[in-house]
């Protein structure tokens, strides 16, 4: 069982996903669209094991989120892991720019 | 319910996995031997040439000097036995292949190792082990992999919680 945290998800998906997730008994927790990872961390206790991250919509949003992750792993240590979402293959680049910042990437 | 969620339900299930087992059995660390004489087993006289940290078949090396190369071979050749600093650095001047290191090579190549210096060896030995598993994608912490095992006194034990294999390079023939 792990502790998934799930951004930038809309509603409807965020709980269809969450609950296949819970279904193979992890806990899940939803972060509302505009929250920062701060606030995330500070509700969530202990760290998350795994956060999903989709990046493929509110870009900006995205990638401000990407960012903070990207620097609390470099502050606090490589907890949590990060599986980022893209709905659209442009090459080979973004995956790789997204493995060098410690991030898996899933295409949907 | 839609492919698209199951597909992202699946690989946060393989990150989980992964993850599990790194924390339960630790990463695999490849050590490799050169200088190594064929029809030989791992034999007093080779170099530690390269220690590797391996995540899902990539090899991340490991930047070490050769104090911390002898010292981290060793710790995986005991790692069922935690161990306090003296005991280590009484291990080390010890055993035959770490006085004899590098040998096959014309000279040995080896060092001194007190207790305080292997406290200050593991400190580093962490450091670099932080900089490649930084490198993979999996949560795991430094101090997960080489761990400290308080004791009932004020002695700390150390130990390497890591899968470690040993792979031998072959001694070159010499073209005189």
């Amino acid at each position: 069982m792990g502790h998934i945290l799930l951004m930038n998800v809309d509603e409807l998906p965020g709980v269809k996903l969450a609950g296949l997730l819970r279904s193979q008994h992890h806990s899940v927790a939803v972060l509302s669209v505009g929250a920062s990872l701060a606030t995330a961390l500070r509700q969530e206790s202990p760290v998350p094991d795994l956060v999903i991250l989709d990046l493929s919509q509110r870009e900006k949003y995205a990638r401000t989120l990407l960012a903070e992750i990207v620097s609390y792993r470099t502050r606090y240590g490589p907890q949590p892991m990060l599986l980022c979402v893209l709905r659209v293959y442009r090459g080979p680049q973004p995956e790789l720019d997204l493995e060098k910042k410690g991030a898996r990437v899933v295409y949907v | 319910m839609s492919e698209d969620l199951r597909s992202v339900a699946r690989a946060s299930e393989t990150l989980l996995l992964e993850l599990r087992d790194v924390r339960q059995n630790g990463p695999l660390i490849r050590i490799v031997h050169r200088f190594h004489k064929p029809g030989t087993g791992c034999m007093a006289g080779e170099e530690i040439w390269a220690v590797l940290l391996v995540f899902r078949k990539r090899e991340s090396p490991l930047n070490l000097s050769l104090a911390l190369r002898l010292l981290l071979d060793y710790l995986g050749r005991t790692r069922h036995i935690p161990q306090s600093a003296t005991q280590i650095a009484a291990g080390l001047s010890r055993t035959e292949f770490y006085r004899k290191h590098g040998l096959n090579a014309g000279t040995v190549a080896s060092r001194k190792f007190s207790r305080s210096v292997i406290k200050e060896y593991i400190k580093r030995i962490r450091q670099a082990l932080s900089l490649a598993l930084r490198e993979t994608t999996v949560g795991l912490d430094s101090e997960r992999v080489l761990v400290s095992r308080p004791t009932v006194g004020n002695e700390a034990l150390y130990q390497l919680r890591a899968r470690v294999e040993w792979v031998h390079v072959d001694e070159t023939p010499s073209n005189d």
